[in-house]
């Protein structure tokens, strides 16, 4: 096994280190890369194919990778990549217009405890919701709101300005406030008595 | 000044400048409508941030790294992303000669597929090769059952 | 640093297997090797290449098996620039789709009427097969040289993981060596029986569902076509493992045939309703035309006898199917003119060529 991967290493493969050291950084960032990829695409066998994917194009681009830089910025970068060219290949649209915010969408809480919804079944009507943003829409709200990036952060995930991940952020979270008005109007109620 | 849009997410989230956000404070102090979507951003982004995060399948990071998590690394495979590294280096040299029949007919994907179908069941017939051949022959424009 | 990187991966692929001295060979190994599908449970990675009508297409499948539910495949095409494709098989179906559109197929799952012991058989009858042991991944396998005793079949090498039976790396090469296939496992994790058990079907997935074919005798044929197909008259070694099956709205008959290790399938048409295949060449034989389509380790050759048109695909040389098309009665073109002169053409072509 360490003939093989020496094989492969002395031929530009990458060396040794640059593979023990890509595994390293794999390692420590794969479940951030996960949620994005499950937030993105909403189940979880596309999650981890995106992932796989997402690694082997780092792999191809760990050269030009910077040391001491955030890999999983950079990771997260070319996971969005990847997923932004499937959907362009996608032919049947699925994704509701943001202007449109009729009542399909919606989802009532009906639970007398707030907190309990959110603790418990929360994560289905929100993905729904989310599959339902167009996905660069939905990219911007998964880095901020669910991950809790900040909005240069987020710029850089998704390369475009801070005030363009500002304003798709809140078309967004408008669009998931219609549809998830139910659980808003709950959660406020609750915060106010 | 006129409803502020997006600076209101912008507010919520404290990723204004002073000075945008002291406009912001003043129109909200004016603004019944904007008062309530602020108010709903808040709750919007608690919601948010209190969806437990999705638990990914240990296997995953297992394929990533070719490792049994929680036991000593020791690589008995190749990582997949290297694999596909190498082999991708190995089509190039290997399509460098490539010569083009006429694209299939429709009839005739249909037999090839119909026979990789049935071939799968030989008995040292290998289910990865068998479905390849019956799943990505090229798909006719029109396709008809 | 492509092509040493080609060759390093080949060299990789050469070290992982150490031949050792040839022993006697052990059908034991086979028949495991053909019923270890039903019993071990893996995930995997899988390189796929095969060579169809001289352009490869190689994947990199991942593969998830359990016999308490199926197997799932998601391909990676690394030629050709194609999208993914998941298949996944279970007992009583199969689906093929691409993941992002969600579309694709579903089809029933074949019943063979052999059993693999029986196939093997054949195989025995009609292959010689040698066994020596080796390595593949870090795991003790036994290397199968499956050589045929008549002309025009294929040769098969295959490495068997002596622990669970699983063929791990398979190569087939026809005869004339130009084409082949190859499949290998690059990672392979065994898992326990049921390991998939809460792995469920997408529900969202648009499917065109393809009907069940119907099993038919020759007597039930003859009164839908007014007609008895024709017999082929097959190669040595071959027997049937399928009933004829009505397809295609029942406007064809099909029929799988197998030697123990290759696969042979006869599709008829009423010849009113059917056309030589866009793309093949024609062949002028003695009784007629038949027209040839190569596809990487697959031959389709199509003619016309009494009122239908056969096609039979296998992974049999050209002379071979041309051979069987003689047998059986070939049906002449309509212009004897023509067609004489076209004979004579190609007469003279292959005798300046020999």
């Amino acid at each position: 096994m360490e003939a093989e991967a020496g094989a492969l290493a002395s031929q530009g493969a990458g060396t040794e280190d640059a593979q023990a050291e890509f595994s390293r950084l794999v390692e420590a960032h794969w479940r951030s890369a996960y949620r994005f990829a499950y937030r993105l695409t909403g189940n979880p066998e596309e999650a981890a194919d995106l992932v796989q994917e997402a690694a082997e194009e780092a792999f191809r681009a760990f050269s030009r990778f910077r040391p001491g830089t955030r890999f999983d910025r950079w990771w997260l970068r070319i996971l969005y990549n990847s997923f932004v060219d499937r959907t362009r290949r996608q032919r049947r649209q699925s994704y509701v217009p943001l202007d449109d915010l009729s009542g399909d969408m919606r989802v009532t809480a009906s639970w007398a405890d707030p907190e309990a919804a959110l603790e418990q079944q929360l994560d289905g009507p929100v993905q729904r919701a989310l599959d339902a943003l167009p996905p660069e829409f939905r990219a911007v709200v998964v880095l901020v709101d669910l991950e809790g990036l900040s909005y240069e952060d987020a710029a850089r995930v998704l390369r475009c300005p801070p005030g363009t991940v500002r304003s798709r952020l809140h078309r967004g979270r408008l669009a998931l406030r219609e549809w998830l008005r139910g659980y808003v109007d709950a959660l406020r109620r609750g915060e106010l008595g | 000044m006129r409803h502020p849009q997006d600076l209101l997410s912008g507010y919520v989230d404290g990723a204004l400048s002073a000075h945008e956000a002291a406009e912001v404070a003043a129109h909200l102090a004016e603004c019944p409508s904007c008062r309530e979507t602020v108010s709903d951003l808040r709750a919007l982004r608690r919601l948010l941030a209190a969806v437990p995060p999705p638990d990914p399948d240990p296997e995953l990071l297992a394929r990533l790294l070719q490792v049994d998590p929680g036991t000593r690394r020791h690589r008995l495979n190749v990582p997949r992303w290297l694999a596909v590294a190498a082999a991708t280096a190995l089509l190039a040299v290997v399509s460098a000669r490539v010569s083009h029949l006429p694209p299939a007919s429709g009839p005739v994907v249909r037999e090839l597929r119909e026979h990789a179908r049935l071939a799968t069941h030989a008995p040292l017939n290998d289910l990865g090769l068998a479905s390849f051949l019956s799943a990505i022959l090229q798909e006719p424009v029109e396709d008809n059952p | 640093m492509r092509p040493l990187a080609a060759a390093a991966l080949l060299v990789c692929l050469g070290l992982l297997v150490r031949p050792a001295a040839a022993q006697a060979p052990s059908f034991d190994l086979l028949l495991r090797a053909a019923v270890a599908h039903d019993r071990v449970a893996y995930s995997a990675e899988q390189l796929v290449a095969t060579w169809e009508g001289q352009q490869p297409h190689v994947a990199l499948a991942h593969v998830q098996h359990d016999p308490a539910v199926g197997t799932r495949l998601v391909y990676r095409p690394l030629s050709g620039g194609q999208d993914r494709q998941v298949v996944w098989h279970t007992a009583d179906r199969t689906l093929e789709y691409d993941p992002h559109t969600r579309r694709g197929r579903a089809y029933p799952a074949y019943r063979l009427q052999v059993s693999p012991a029986q196939q093997l058989a054949w195989l025995a009858r009609n292959y010689s097969v040698t066994s020596a042991p080796s390595h593949l991944l870090g795991r003790q396998t036994a290397r199968l040289r499956i050589v045929p005793r008549q002309p025009g079949r294929p040769t098969a090498t295959v490495h068997v993981d002596v622990h669970t039976g699983l063929i791990l790396r398979s190569e087939r090469t026809s005869a004339d060596g130009a084409a082949r296939q190859f499949s290998s496992f690059v990672t392979f994790t065994p898992r326990p029986v049921g390991w998939m058990r809460s792995r469920k079907v997408p529900a969202d997935l648009q499917l065109r569902s393809e009907p069940t074919p119907r099993t038919a005798t020759l007597q039930h044929l003859t009164s839908v076509f007014g007609q008895r197909p024709p017999a082929v008259q097959l190669p040595d070694g071959f027997s049937p493992v399928t009933a004829f099956l009505l397809e295609d709205r029942g406007t064809m008959v099909r029929r799988a045939y197998s030697d123990g290790l290759t696969t042979l399938v006869v599709s008829w048409r009423p010849q009113a309703a059917a056309s030589p295949p866009a793309g093949s060449r024609v062949v002028y034989r003695p009784g007629g035309p038949v027209w040839v389509r190569s596809s990487g380790l697959r031959q389709l050759v199509y003619w016309q006898y009494a009122g239908w048109a056969i096609t039979l695909v296998a992974e049999l040389s050209p002379d071979v199917l041309l051979a069987v098309a003689d047998r059986t009665g070939i049906q002449p073109a309509p212009s004897t003119l023509d067609f004489l002169l076209e004979w004579l053409r190609s007469r003279l072509a292959t005798d300046s060529d020999a």
